[in-house]
């Protein structure tokens, strides 16, 4: 996997911004780089590469899209998998953690934060005109989550770009089994997209599983 | 690359300025404060016991005698050692002869060990600081009152400035609030139940912080539900007006409301007679069966009209005002469980039906015609049992099955096991699951 390091049983990725930390994770120094650990508690990316996912494609220059940026753990460290040379699109609806992704995208060359909501991409399309998305990440705690993913997957991702979609069952429904929501979201998808995996992300998350798949 | 640079520069600028737009409106100074509100109290009420354990090794009769916080903090900060503690300087805190008499007398004559000054002037500073505190939250909820009144002024009328407060944190924004329908806002603040409600099927909540509004609270128990249903239709109405308008509509709010309550106040405790007929009609054998409803018969238990007319009194709660005639066979059922109507499926995804049909005619069936075996007129008005989860209720079954066959044969039923002896009222006999049973001699 690009850019992604194993370091006793640890993921790390290479660190963008020499010696600085970005939510108090272990700077580990191997071979010369310095590498920051990537928590798979923390970050659901991280879960899924734990839970066996082989690929994540994307590698230096990619242009990745992600939805539900947060306070931007994970999309730091897809920021350090990309480089300078590629970009990422954070969207976020809070503007309490958007602060925080704020200070992040002012450190990081890479990062564009965007604060609107994702469930309609029409609001920030102007912005993304001109960039073919390669990835698009997804982790927002909304009930209509497939929907949001493929409203946007439709104008932005391209065709063979890949998706990764963070089922958040207890979002959906509070009652029904996890396996039966995760099933019902992945059918969704499964008109415009090669679904290539399905992860639950036990232990490091709760009621989550990870869907990653291909853009028809 | 450049270009991409000049994005990126004009897009952290805007996030920046809406981020700085979103936190200055009122909304978020006043969940702030509400939410403040609440830690102080905890915080304060924790110091204040700490400082009482403390003080009472050395005067453990000041702490027995003085109950009031405030009285409290101001002696040990204003007087502090057990020998101060004279008539004079009590009352002049207090203002009170009386009293002041009362505690000088026990300081004379007091259990409490000697404290040295040091740790004396430590109490004392505590006090002092618990005083503090006690003045911010005077100073908080006068703020929270007036910023209430400024933006939400007929919301907050009704409401009450705190309980609207806490409303309007949990639902974010004005705006939000809004557009919220009134259902919602009746149980905001009570979302663990609500989701118990949707998992497990228990009983949903009928009020969040709605229930520590006056009205509420002086509402007789059988009609805190019902108020709670108009206080919220009311407040959707007041803060739509708050919102979209300038006008003062909440007096009559106010008065349309307390008429209500007036109203319901006037109300038997149970009507009954709007569920009986359907209920009888459709599934008439089944009438004996009653939902086994905690609060409710425990309650009615209670009231010695209602002891009275036990008898009569099952074949009133065939149905149930509230969730309707029982429309499937649900006898098993135990533990404060809902009855599955339709709309409870609907709501959560058709889940329900799948989930508590297969039990109903599982073990639920069985258990139910043991039921009817046992219909002479003879009532287990019962309080039930919470046994947890409904599996465990059908696994109950077929246990008692094995361990009491003679019960099985003379009629007495299993699904009874969760209700009482007959009127009569012998001592219940427990089974090896600790449920009351009819006794096994019959």
């Amino acid at each position: 996997m690009e850019g992604v390091y194993a370091v006793n049983s640890h993921l790390a990725t290479e660190n963008l911004v020499k010696g600085e930390q970005v939510y108090g994770e272990r700077l580990l120094h191997f071979e010369g780089k310095e590498l920051r650990a990537w928590d798979p508690y923390r970050s659901k990316v991280a879960a899924a590469v734990k839970k066996g996912l082989k690929q994540l494609n994307i590698g230096k220059g990619s242009r990745i899209l992600y939805l539900g940026a947060a306070e931007g753990t994970t999309i730091s460290h897809l920021s350090d998998i990309i480089g300078l040379k590629g970009i990422v699109f954070g969207v976020d609806v809070s503007a309490r953690s958007m602060r925080k992704f704020v200070y992040l995208c002012e450190k990081r060359k890479n990062l564009v934060p965007i604060l609107a909501d994702a469930s309609q991409p029409n609001i920030y399309k102007e912005y993304l005109e001109g960039f073919s998305i390669d990835a698009l990440f997804q982790d927002v705690s909304q009930k209509n989550q497939a929907d949001i993913f493929l409203k946007n997957t439709r104008v932005y991702l391209k065709r063979g770009g890949f998706g990764f979609l963070s089922v958040k069952a207890r979002s959906i429904n509070s009652a029904m089994p996890v396996e039966e929501i995760v099933q019902e979201e992945t059918e969704k998808l499964e008109n415009e997209f090669d679904i290539l995996g399905v992860l639950p992300l036990q232990p490091f998350e709760k009621d989550h599983a990870m869907v990653y798949c291909r853009k028809k | 690359m450049d270009n991409v640079e000049e994005l990126r520069k004009k897009l952290i600028g805007s996030a920046r300025k809406k981020v700085q737009e979103k936190f200055s409106s009122k909304d978020v100074h006043i969940a702030k404060a509400v939410n403040l509100l609440e830690d102080i109290d905890a915080a304060s009420n924790l110091l204040i016991e700490q400082l009482r354990e403390w003080h009472a090794f050395h005067f453990p009769e000041l702490n027995e005698l003085v109950k009031d916080n405030d009285v409290y903090l101001k002696l040990v900060y204003s007087i502090g050692e057990r020998k101060n503690f004279s008539v004079k300087k009590i009352s002049g805190v207090l203002g009170d002869e009386n009293n002041a008499q009362e505690i000088a007398s026990a300081a004379s004559n007091s259990m409490g060990s000697e404290t040295a000054e040091k740790d004396l002037s430590e109490m004392k500073m505590l006090a002092l600081n618990c005083l503090n505190l006690r003045q911010e939250r005077e100073y908080l909820s006068k703020y929270l009152e007036e910023s209430m009144k400024a933006e939400l002024p007929n919301f907050s009328e009704i409401a009450g400035a705190v309980i609207g407060a806490k409303i309007l944190a949990k639902a974010g924004s004005k705006e939000r609030l809004a557009f919220m329908p009134a259902s919602t806002i009746q149980i905001i603040g009570a979302e663990k139940a609500l989701f118990m409600h949707f998992r497990k099927g228990v009983k949903g909540p009928k009020y969040g912080f709605l229930f520590q509004h006056p009205l509420i609270k002086a509402a007789p128990f059988h009609v805190k539900g019902k108020l709670a249903r108009s206080l919220a239709a009311k407040l959707a109405i007041a803060v739509k007006a708050d919102f979209f308008g300038k006008r003062d509509i909440s007096a009559e709010l106010k008065k349309s409301l307390e008429e209500r309550a007036r109203q319901l106040a006037g109300r038997k405790m149970k009507p009954g007679k709007k569920a009986e007929a359907p209920a009888q009609k459709a599934f008439p054998e089944k009438l004996e069966i009653r939902r086994n409803d905690f609060t409710g018969s425990w309650k009615a238990r209670g009231s010695h009209e209602q002891t009275e007319k036990r008898n009569g009194y099952a074949e009133r709660r065939g149905g149930d005002e509230r969730h309707g005639p029982r429309s499937d066979g649900f006898g098993a059922r135990s533990g404060g469980f809902r009855p599955r109507t339709g709309s409870f499926g609907a709501k959560s995804g058709g889940f329900g039906n799948k989930k508590f049909f297969g039990h109903g005619k599982g073990p639920g069936e069985k258990s139910f015609a043991g039921h009817s075996g046992n219909s002479g007129g003879k009532n287990f008005t019962g309080r039930d049992r919470t046994t947890g989860t409904f599996k465990g209720t059908g696994q109950a079954y077929h246990d008692t099955k094995k361990s009491f066959p003679r019960a099985q044969e003379s009629g007495a039923s299993h699904g009874k096991s969760f209700g009482r002896t007959g009127p009569g009222g012998r001592k219940p006999f427990r089974d090896s699951h600790g449920f009351r049973q009819k006794s096994r001699k019959k």
